[in-house]
């Protein structure tokens, strides 16, 4: 059966025409194990270097491999392009590939299409042998006919056939050469970018995927009639473009840590992928230990021994380490906590996103454990992110944790190349011999700070202990001891916060009718919906918090400045009308919690969970349904 | 002994392929003596500039987040070095600069002849290590333990068996002049950790394969005639050993082991020439340089189910490749004498 062509005709003839825009999302989609994320890596990279804001965001299945042709299994990635800096992935998808209808149905069934999109699907599944197989088709482009997307066929599997024998290896660089021809991409960018993400394969490899390239390139030359100009504009400082987990890692490597325990989980592991391949250079050391607790263990006993080090988990992990951390926290050990967080609670959504792990870090310990909270927004303060909690982690002789997420984790964006300092590097802990009388903890009241302690160090001999302790790290049998020694531990924080600065306003300073108060990996969608919504005429601003312990100070003023106050947050909230909600029952967004508690402020919260990062328009609406209600959302 | 120019064409041509690696060598000495510059510069002025301190090093994260003057006071003021200290870090700084500013070349040696090509490589890596005694000498005396009497040793030469893992990759190439009858090639073995590459730039008839003895699972060894072949080494991630002949000889061997190409040794051999391997008498024991090229051979060749291969007795190698486990049937079947006939 020939595919009936959904909207518009079908491309015939050789008239192209070329859709000028400021900003385009495409997605590719496949069964899993197929190469649409490489292809959109590779995609999204020359599209960077080439000059335009770039923001991608994986599409990962729950299942490692689930089956094929599922709409549950869709795997793949969806890249946003601007004519200017790009910080989320948008709202809907402008153009899809999809390897398969199954594949594409499963992002339709999710509105993640716009209703004028353009699909490129392959074509085979169309005349396939197996019956059931096309009865599929059918019944998808009947399902896909209640929109208006405009639908092509594309012969990927006998196209590839002419260049490898296994189109399932070879269909994503087809679809590269394809992309390269509708945004005009620069040809010798995709080929050295092909070569650099296959630098460890053979020439014969590189040589095979630059032919599928071109000839998906001659292809969509011969046979399409549009093309999209997203313009490009070079940026006059050097770039880099890299993921979330690979600016951690890279990160870690210029703050001058000097060793990653970890036990590999989704989606922190690629953090450890990166150090494995570059930390040893720099002297640094991967340990992969046996288990998540383990990995804290190593994590403390090299910090104690006089090192910087960094342990790397996401939810379920946490929650294994909630023992050791809270070691950490008695002994005063420096170390920093990298939790790159998915759905939970449990096992969860290992593969999605979800800032799930907030209260966990803050309160997940018995008794009080304060520490340092902070959330990277953008992948280029993934990078920079880790200087500032190694040098905090080793002057508190606290535990930093560094809260990034699955949308950060994944998403590829360009960003300016860091200006590496020395300096980042904190110079080697003071091992001098302890002056006579200086115990471990000998705490500044004031502060609550004291010396850090190496073993070897002449006078400083002392026992380690996680059991309440005075100031000579003796076991604390008086009460009056464990009240002293937990009122320094959370002086620290106290004291560290009057070094912050209020965070500073997006929009009116002054007030107005909304405040939206986000953090982490949520501020681009956040900061595009509030300029929305401004240009419509609301009245709302926004501000975004780096810092969550301690808080920045000034929050309770500057919240009284604005007629409502209300989160924006990817963790799961009651809604008000849901059955049974009253104000008192309400369980709200995990930052408003902390929020109301903090400032007393009636702070209300629209969050989501649906395992996907945010999407600007539905925050608009968020935004336009508070100021209409009086704050409900 | 290092010698003070590059002084043969095809040193020069050497040198010229390991451009990359030396570039990098040098800019790693450049920038460790200007972080030595800076911090004795904030050193002396510590108190003066202790929030311009404190925002350097909590990085571009802070800025408009963190008050670096109030965290600066929040954590009080370092203590000073010690006077012995401060003379060490002065000594640093002074070996450093004079690496930095110094026209010596430290890539190029020259074994005289009769020399020991052994002696010649360690000599010119034990001058490199004066740099990074010097460095760890400061980070000593940064963290207070520096002590003269167990330290000063750093601020001379630093031989290469107390390198670290760091220092050894990053480890500068060295380009080695020698005589064909003073390339003893097997005492290099010792250098091949880290990132080190060598490359023995060499004049006269040499032995087949040299270098076949240094081949392991992680070291790039390479015998060529073409001296841009050497830029394959100088971008592995491994430490390497190349030889460069004066003239490509049909006695002498031309491969590459590259540990990247392959899990095997025959996928990481590329042979471009073999010369024959002659017959010695029988009872006779093989010269060294003939044990050399079998031991080439028996690498670079893919294994045989032909038990006769394996056993070496002359049978010519399988067609395909064949798995590990079937060249080890294939042998235990030959020991036990089950064939037919």
């Amino acid at each position: 059966m020939k595919l009936p062509t959904v909207g518009e005709a079908a491309p015939s003839g050789r008239e192209v025409r070329t859709h000028r825009v400021h900003d385009h999302s495409v997605e590719i989609v496949s069964d899993s194990g197929e190469g649409a994320q490489k292809c959109g890596q590779i995609f999204g990279s020359v599209s960077a270097k080439m000059g335009n804001g770039v923001w991608t965001v994986e599409i990962i299945p729950a299942e490692v491999e689930p089956p094929p042709r599922n709409p549950a299994g869709a795997s793949g990635i969806r890249i946003r392009l601007g004519d200017a800096e790009v910080t989320n992935w948008g709202d809907e998808t402008n153009l899809v590939v999809a390897f398969n209808e199954q594949a594409l149905l499963g992002r339709h069934r999710l509105n993640a299409l716009a209703p004028d999109a353009t699909i490129l699907v392959e074509s085979m599944w169309a005349t396939h042998p197996d019956p059931s197989i096309r009865a599929q088709w059918e019944a998808a482009m009947e399902e896909l006919a209640d929109r208006s997307y405009r639908i092509i066929e594309v012969p990927m599997e006998e196209e590839c056939l002419t260049v490898v024998d296994n189109p399932r290896k070879g269909k994503n660089m087809f679809v590269l050469g394809l992309l390269s021809w509708i945004f005009d991409r620069d040809l010798e960018r995709a080929r050295e970018q092909i070569a650099h993400a296959f630098r460890k394969k053979s020439e014969e490899i590189y040589e095979r995927n630059v032919q599928l390239l071109e000839r998906g390139y001659g292809w969509a030359e011969e046979h399409l009639d549009f093309r999209v100009e997203v313009a490009t504009q070079a940026s006059d400082l050097p770039m880099v473009v890299m993921n979330g987990n690979e600016a951690v890692a890279l990160g870690a490597v210029a703050a001058g840590l000097e060793l990653a325990a970890m036990y590999p989980i989704t989606p922190a592991t690629s953090v450890s992928h990166m150090l494995g391949e570059v930390f040893e250079k720099y002297g640094g050391l991967v340990h992969q230990a046996e288990d998540e607790i383990a990995a804290a263990g190593v994590a403390i006993g090299s910090s104690y021994a006089g090192r910087c080090s960094f342990t790397i988990t996401s939810g379920p992990g946490l929650a294994l380490k909630t023992e050791f951390l809270g070691l950490a926290v008695m002994a005063e050990i420096p170390l920093v906590v990298v939790d790159v967080q998915r759905g939970g609670p449990s096992t969860g959504l290992p593969t999605k996103v979800e800032q799930s792990d907030l209260l966990a870090a803050m309160f997940g310990q018995p008794g009080d454990a304060p520490k340092v909270i902070i959330a990277p927004a953008t992948i280029e303060e993934c990078f920079h992110v880790m200087t500032t909690a190694r040098r905090i982690a080793e002057a508190l002789r606290t535990v930093v944790f560094v809260l990034s997420d699955a949308n950060l984790a994944t998403g590829v964006a360009p960003f300016p190349r860091p200006d590496l300092s020395a300096e980042w590097q904190a110079g080697p802990p003071d091992q001098r011999p302890i002056p006579e009388g200086l115990k471990p903890y000998s705490w500044d009241s004031r502060t609550g700070i004291s010396r850090r302690f190496i073993p070897g160090q002449p006078g400083g001999e002392h026992t380690l202990t996680g059991l309440a302790h005075d100031e000579g790290s003796k076991v604390a049998y008086d009460s009056v001891i464990n009240e002293r020694s937990s009122a320094m531990r959370s002086r620290k924080i106290a004291a560290f916060q009057s070094t912050l600065l209020p965070p500073e306003v997006n929009g009116d300073p002054e007030g107005g009718d909304l405040l939206v108060v986000g953090w982490g990996s949520t501020k681009g969608a956040i900061e595009e919906a509030v300029e929305r919504a401004r240009s419509e005429g609301l009245s709302v601003s926004s501000l975004h918090l780096t810092f969550i312990s301690p808080l920045p100070p000034g929050l309770k003023e500057i919240f009284q400045r604005f007629g409502k106050v209300m989160t924006v947050e990817i963790n799961y909230s009651d809604k008000k009308d849901d059955p049974f909600i009253t104000e008192e029952n309400r369980r709200r967004g995990q930052l408003a919690w902390l929020l109301r508690a903090a400032t007393l402020v009636d702070v209300d919260c629209w969050t989501r969970v649906l395992g996907e990062p945010l999407r600007p328009g539905k925050i608009v609406n968020a935004i336009r349904e508070s100021i209409r209600s009086g704050g409900d959302a | 002994m290092p010698s003070e120019t590059v002084s043969g064409g095809r040193a020069a041509q050497a040198l010229e392929a390991m451009s990359a690696s030396v570039e990098s060598f040098h800019s790693v000495v450049a920038t460790a003596e200007e972080e030595l510059r800076t911090y004795s510069a904030h050193r002396r002025g510590v108190s003066e500039f202790r929030g311009e301190q404190a925002l350097m090093e909590l990085g571009p994260f802070s800025v408009g987040r963190i008050d670096p003057e109030k965290f600066a006071d929040l954590l009080g003021e370092a203590d000073a070095l010690s006077p012995e200290a401060i003379h060490a870090v002065e000594r640093a700084e002074a070996i450093l600069v004079a690496f930095a500013g110094s026209d010596k070349d430290l890539h190029c040696v020259t074994v005289v002849r009769g020399g020991d090509l052994r002696d010649a490589v360690k000599g010119a890596l034990t001058e490199v290590g004066q740099i990074f005694g010097a460095s760890r000498a400061v980070e000593m005396a940064r963290a207070g333990i520096y002590r003269p009497d167990e330290h000063n040793h750093l601020l001379g030469s630093l031989p290469f068996r107390q390198w670290n893992r760091a220092e050894r990759h990053l480890a500068p190439p060295l380009v080695v002049e020698v005589e064909a009858d003073d390339l003893v090639p097997a005492g290099l073995g010792e250098f091949l950790d880290g990132e080190v590459k060598v490359v023995l730039v060499v004049s006269g008839i040499t032995a087949p394969a040299p270098l076949a003895r240094l081949i392991t699972p992680g070291t790039f060894v390479m015998q060529t005639a073409d001296p841009a072949a050497l830029a394959r080494m100088a971008a592995s991630p491994h430490p390497g050993v190349a030889l460069l002949f004066d003239e490509e000889r049909d006695g002498q061997a031309r491969f590459t082991h590259d540990p990247d190409q392959g899990d095997t040794p025959w996928k990481r051999i590329t042979v471009e020439h073999l010369p024959e391997q002659p017959m010695v008498g029988r009872g006779r024991r093989d010269p060294t340089w003939l044990e050399e090229l079998a031991h080439l051979k028996t690498l670079a060749a893919p294994p045989s189910v032909s038990a006769g291969a394996v056993a070496g007795e002359g049978a010519e190698p399988a067609a395909e490749p064949v798995e590990p486990a079937d060249r080890l049937a294939a042998w235990l079947l030959s020991q036990t004498d089950l064939g037919e006939g």
